[in-house]
């Protein structure tokens, strides 16, 4: 594979960088799910648990329902009276039998459990009537964290299992301990990455319509895949698929928290038929904060065989997940599996293995949150690279490139059958060690460290699946995107794809695409998404696969719609060509004609200039067994980190970053970059101040957003980004951008951080790298800070 | 029993009475229709429903409609529109400085309010004067580089390093 | 979450909002409602009534000659003594604490704390008055109010009464105040010509509730000796934890310099008078304590206008 020429990188040269929702958003003039008011228009508040574990005794809603404004009060009971259906996983591979109602009924398992709903007049009314709400609950042991859930004797969520443990599965390389066994070099960590949740800055939320005339329900809600959302509503309300609309408008932000299909989103739509008025549900930060989605939460158990000159021979990974009450739609077990099919990341390893626990533990859901179970992957192959550099006296960077994938053969075949066409990767680190400067890096630090300073430097090479099937994660939906292009009798076009910007800026970058595909300008493009009534079928999107997918799918119309205007056209005495720019008079007379002037069309050629494409690149399908691919595509970044820690206080700060993205043919670098710097941002928060954490009574200690604290302006360098960008060989050569640096940054700032520390020996294994965790790690080796020097220091951290 | 409010909204008088626990948020959302102050967190930790109030930056939020009575309001609708941006918004479109959009509004009053005080803020000045506004998407490189060059200055002072 | 129902008063005189207070013990007092709605938000308060003070004449900023106007007897404790003190109204927002030159000229700690307190879209409606009368053990201004030895001016049923600020705060989110009391004025001695301030903090993210700070105030004589330290620390105690006398007999006072086993005695003593609070915080309050110290010192070597960064 080569470097993109400059004809592909023609792609890149759009009308600028200035996204199209910028004007609106920038104004107020988004129109999010809480913008859209109806007459009659009434609020849910959902009562949840106080108590980890519990069986509900029963549930008082007279004295709620009683009161001014209160519509309905219902309860689990209640729905399933009115004919709700319960949940199930319906997961691709064998796990315990769970199926969940919609809201709670004989037991609630974690704090933040919803049981009981109230609709009334307005949402302070709703939350008025909540507080009237009588429960009587029995308590029951809580479990906390996957490594309890696991031990002899540990509570018990579902007795009838016999074990906490939902799903289990284990790949085995033959030969692999032996491999291990027979190694010059071995060695044995744990791993953890630490629970935290996505936050955007919009909760979730869904609103509901329901029209007796027509039977059929509109839900509005903040969801990053409409489809899928409305199989699932139509499952658990019971209705057909034709008789639910989901519309997804602007999104404040969805980062995986909004791609499960919840307990809420179907609660509103039984909801609006039970009392015939419009009700929303908008999530509150508290809920959105306990009660939505978790992420990460695992810990692997690491076995490694490598030789003297770096090369790691053999790996083995424990993994056990933490999927809280898995009572959410493929819940934590998605992210688990894509993490044991990445264990291997960018590097040729002879053999791998994993076994995977999946365990219920009485804590909020885990499951999606960016990145998708490739961090949890990517820090335990990061921490190999780096320790076996340590153990060697070898420098971090050589050590990699020792393990690198080599350039050939493409696709390289990884340990489970992964098909990975990324670009080469021994130049792309030698790139990123060029514009990082390394070696400046390393004398600097060698500077520092004379003069009593920590300054550490972290390398990553990742390579990246993207364009996931989901026939591993979500059981029965595949791997595929719609679009549809209609280019209109004045010439403009008309795209509706099946993905679901989230900010993202589908709608500027898929009208360069559809651009570049027609030959026009991307002025005349108009982009929807959104609205399953306006496209029947999508995927949203998720797993940085909206570039590859629904790019796909609007070059695969664009190219049918484009092959017609040419018949056309050659029908009128004119020629279009179906490659490059066009003529836009031609054009013009082309795209009325099409439509109004149909008799001058040859016999045999159809009115119209539209087409709705399916599009699949076509190299996933389930990997239960081996040889079969979970992603599509793969992206890779190489990544370098320069940080200072000033041990006193525990705080880091990051000095240089700088990543080589190889995202394939880049549609626009702004929007590029700045999925890079966010992302980045999002995973510096994970390592230096966010957690979900959980005392040992199962009750959640971060509900608010001083307690939850995500990155501020004060927190975050600004990443620099080169792009080396190589064609991948699905149509329009994309391969994803979205969570490449999320994957990266705890894994890197990891490493950073554990150099800097080096002269006093401290090791970090997880992902939480808090100041009081590295506070605590610093002082257990016997360091002291010095108060004088630090009261005459010129900045300390924290410090405007 | 209701209290009354008397506003001025973005230049027009408004008179209304509220339930008491109003909020400044809800009533400019919910009666006035102006949806450009979000609701993020209603717990006046995020910065999304900022608005002016007097011409200082305020978190809707934190504020009963009934005790702004007397006020002057200025929400983000009132800044620029689409089609003619106020400058700190050109910026931000042309720096990338939002994605989503949810938490925008209130950067642009933030950023609004800091250049009232400061015409010309260092990269520094917007950091801290953005301290209070929580952006999940952009990593506010983008941004802060905006409102520097809305402010005109031309400060060198590096990001990092 | 929204606020939990309530009625709301616009009281138009100290004495209206005191009497609504005295019919009715679940009522509260609303300030800039910056602590305290976040709370009913969370309804974790259920006021039945807020009495809003905001139309009280509460907002003034003056500088007066000496703290003639305290009445001693009832203040419960020391009462500045000479020079000129600044008079801030309860009301007085803590951006204007922050922002305000004659402010920053007279109680340079106070300004330099105000800018540590929230973020600037709060710190327009907080005040100084509720701050010190919601009493968050974690909060920069009660701690510079228990520091510089500031007055109270406390209006109750009985009329006006003067209060140390060292005897407002009792415990977590308690004070001394009576349920129908109003605090409508604080009173901070002015600084003298050899002055200087710091306020050091941490927290894992700036804005965020600290978990240490600590302020430090240092006069100097003719011969840039110190004459006098006063200081305090957040967030390391139930209540503000005055650290004055602590760093005095550390010996920085009659200190000409402060060479690094000073500074670090400094340390020393603060974070064992801070020795009872929970975690590390109390090796992090002689870290702050020392760092105070010798930012104060510095600036009281300069022209005061040159330390306000």
């Amino acid at each position: 594979m080569t470097a993109v020429d400059e004809a592909q990188q023609a792609h890149d040269v759009g009308p600028g960088i200035e996204t199209r929702s910028g004007p609106r958003y920038l104004t107020g003039a988004g129109r999010y799910l809480a913008d859209h008011a109806v007459p009659g228009l009434c609020h849910v508040a959902i009562a949840r648990s106080n108590t980890a574990h519990a069986r509900i005794v029963r549930i008082n809603t007279d004295g709620a329902a009683a009161l001014p404004g209160v519509v309905a009060v219902v309860t689990g009971s209640d729905l399933e009276a009115m004919g709700a259906r319960r949940f199930d996983h319906l997961l691709g591979r064998a796990a315990r039998p769970l199926t969940w109602p919609v809201l709670a009924i004989d037991r609630v398992r974690f704090v933040g459990e919803p049981y009981a709903a109230v609709v009334a007049s307005s949402r302070a009314l709703a939350e008025d009537a909540l507080e009237a709400i009588t429960a009587e609950f029995e308590e029951l042991p809580p479990v906390v964290g996957g490594e309890a859930a696991l031990a002899p004797g540990a509570p018990l969520l579902y007795p009838e299992w016999g074990t906490n443990v939902f799903l289990s599965a284990e790949e085995l390389a033959p030969g692999l301990d032996e491999a291990i066994a027979r190694a010059p070099r071995r060695l044995t960590e744990r791993f953890e990455s630490h629970r935290v949740c996505g936050l955007p800055i919009e909760g979730h939320g869904a609103q509901a319509t329901w029209d007796p005339g027509t039977a059929r329900l509109t839900v509005v809600a903040s969801s990053q895949q409409p489809h899928q959302l409305r199989s699932v509503i139509a499952e658990i309300c019971g209705l057909d698929e034709t008789h639910v609309r989901v519309i997804s408008p602007d999104i404040g932000g969805g980062f995986g928290n909004k791609q499960h299909f919840t307990r809420e989103e179907c609660l509103v739509g039984l909801l609006a038929r039970l009392t015939g008025r419009p009700v929303r549900w908008s999530q509150d930060r508290t809920e959105a904060l306990i009660a939505s989605v978790h992420a990460r939460a695992q810990v692997h158990e690491v076995e490694v065989g490598y030789d003297t000159s770096g090369r790691v021979l053999a790996l083995k990974v424990k993994v056990i997940s933490d999927l809280g009450n898995p009572v959410l739609y493929f819940s934590g077990t998605g992210p688990a599996i894509v993490t044991v099919a990445n264990l291997s990341g960018g590097y040729a390893i002879d053999r791998v293995g994993w076994s995977l626990a999946c365990v219920a533990t009485t804590t909020c859901p885990t499951g999606a949150y960016r990145g998708f179970g490739q961090p949890e992957a990517h820090l335990t192959t990061e921490r190999i690279m780096d320790l076996v550099a340590s153990d060697l006296g070898m420098d971090p960077g050589d050590v990699r490139r020792v393990n690198l994938l080599p350039d050939s053969p493409r696709p390289w075949r990884g340990n489970g059958g992964q098909r990975i066409d990324v670009g080469s990767l021994d130049s792309q680190l030698d790139l990123l060690l060029e514009r990082f400067e390394y070696e400046t890096w390393r004398r600097r630090q060698a500077g520092a460290r004379a003069e009593g300073r920590y300054v550490g430097v972290g390398i990553s090479t990742l390579v990246q699946g993207t364009t996931p099937t989901q026939n591993d994660t979500a059981g029965r939906f595949g791997s595929l995107e719609m679009a549809s292009l209609t280019i209109l009798p004045d010439g403009h076009v008309n795209v509706k794809v099946g993905t679901k910007s989230q900010g993202q800026s589908h709608d500027t970058t898929f009208a360069q695409v559809a651009a570049d595909a027609l030959g026009i300008p991307a002025g005349l493009i108009e982009v929807r998404d959104g609205d399953t009534d306006a496209l029947s079928y999508g995927q949203g999107t998720w797993g940085s696969r909206s570039a590859v997918m629904g790019g796909g799918a609007i070059i695969k119309a664009a190219g049918e719609v484009r092959a017609k205007l040419a018949l056309v056209a050659a029908a009128l005495g004119h020629h279009l060509p179906t490659e490059g720019a066009i003529d836009l008079d031609v054009y013009a007379r082309v795209a009325a004609a099409a439509w109004w002037h149909t008799h001058l069309l040859p016999a045999g050629v159809e009115p119209g200039l539209t087409a709705t494409t399916v599009y699949t690149p076509g190299f996933t399908g389930p990997s239960s067994g081996r040889g079969a691919n979970h992603d599509e595509t793969y992206a890779s970044h190489a990544t370098a980190a320069a940080v200072e820690v000033d041990p006193a206080t525990g705080t880091v700060r990051v000095l240089s970053a700088v990543m080589v993205s190889d995202c394939g043919v880049v549609i626009n670098r702004a929007i590029v970059e700045g999925q890079h710097q966010g992302g980045f941002t999002q995973g510096l928060g994970t390592a230096f101040l966010e957690e979900s954490r959980y005392n040992d009574d199962g009750q959640p200690l971060c509900a608010t957003l001083v307690d939850y604290t995500i990155p501020t302006a004060l927190d975050v360098p600004t990443v620099q980004v080169v792009h080396r960008p190589t064609r991948a060989e699905t149509t329009g050569g994309f391969r994803g951008a979205g969570e490449a640096s999320i994957v990266v940054a705890p894994a890197v700032l990891v490493s950073a951080v554990e150099d800097a520390l080096r002269p006093l020996g401290v090791k970090l294994n997880s992902t939480r790298l808090h100041p009081s965790v590295i506070r605590a790690a610093v002082r257990a080796t016997g360091w002291r800070p010095d108060a004088a020097g630090w009261a005459l220091r010129a900045r300390v951290p924290g410090e405007l | 029993m209701n209290a009354p409010v008397e506003l001025v909204v973005n230049a027009r008088p408004v008179r209304v009475e509220v339930e008491p626990r109003t909020t400044l948020l809800d009533f400019l959302r919910d009666e006035l229709g102006l949806t450009g102050a979000h609701a993020g967190c209603e717990q006046g930790a995020c910065g999304a429903c900022n608005v002016l109030l007097d011409g200082r930056v305020v978190r809707s939020c934190l504020v009963l409609a009934a005790g702004a009575s007397g006020s002057d309001v200025t929400t983000v609708e009132h800044l620029g529109t689409p089609d003619l941006l106020h400058p700190v918004q050109e910026a931000l479109w042309r720096h990338h400085g939002l994605q989503c959009g949810y938490c925008t509004p209130g950067i642009v009053i933030a950023a609004v309010d800091l250049l009232s005080r400061i015409p010309s803020p260092t990269d520094a000045q917007v950091r801290e004067a953005l301290n209070g506004n929580l952006c999940r998407c952009t990593g506010y490189a983008g941004m802060v580089a905006a409102i520097v060059e809305a402010g005109g200055s031309h400060d060198d002072e590096p990001v990092i390093g | 979450m929204k606020l939990p129902p309530f009625e709301y008063l616009r009281a138009s005189s100290a004495a209206e909002a005191v009497s609504v207070l005295s019919a009715d013990e679940d009522s509260k007092v609303l300030a800039g409602g910056q602590s305290l709605l976040p709370l009913m938000a969370l309804r974790l308060a259920h006021p039945t009534v807020l009495v809003d003070i905001a139309a009280l004449d509460l907002a003034g900023v003056e500088v007066v000659d000496g703290p003639s106007h305290i009445d001693a007897s009832s203040c419960g404790g020391p009462v500045p003594k000479g020079g000129k003190s600044i008079r801030l109204g309860a009301m007085v927002r803590q951006s204007v604490l922050e922002s305000e030159p004659v402010v920053a000229e007279t109680v340079p700690l106070l300004a330099a704390a105000a800018r540590y307190v929230g973020h600037p879209a709060t710190r327009n409606l907080g005040t100084l008055g509720g701050s010190l009368a919601h009493a968050d053990p974690a909060a920069e201004l009660p701690a510079v109010a228990v520091a510089l030895g500031a007055v109270a001016v406390v209006v109750g049923p009985a009329g006006p009464r003067h209060l140390a600020c060292s005897l407002l705060a009792e415990g977590y989110f308690t004070t001394s105040l009576a349920p129908d009391e109003i605090l409508t004025e604080i009173c901070f001695p002015a600084a003298g010509p050899r002055h200087g301030a710091a306020w050091c903090e941490w927290s894992p993210r700036v804005g965020d509730f600290a978990e240490a700070g600590v302020g430090v105030a240092v006069d100097l004589d003719g011969d840039g000796a110190i004459t006098a330290i006063v200081a305090a620390a957040c967030s390391v105690a139930p209540v503000p934890l005055d650290l004055g006398t602590a760093l005095a007999d550390a010996g920085v006072v009659g200190a000409t310099s402060l060479p690094d086993p000073l500074l670090r005695a400094a340390a020393r003593a603060a974070e064992s008078a801070a020795s009872g609070s929970p975690g590390d915080k109390a090796e992090l309050t002689g870290l702050l304590a020392a760092r105070a110290v010798a930012r104060a010192f510095q600036g009281a070597r300069k022209p005061i206008a040159e330390v306000q960064t």
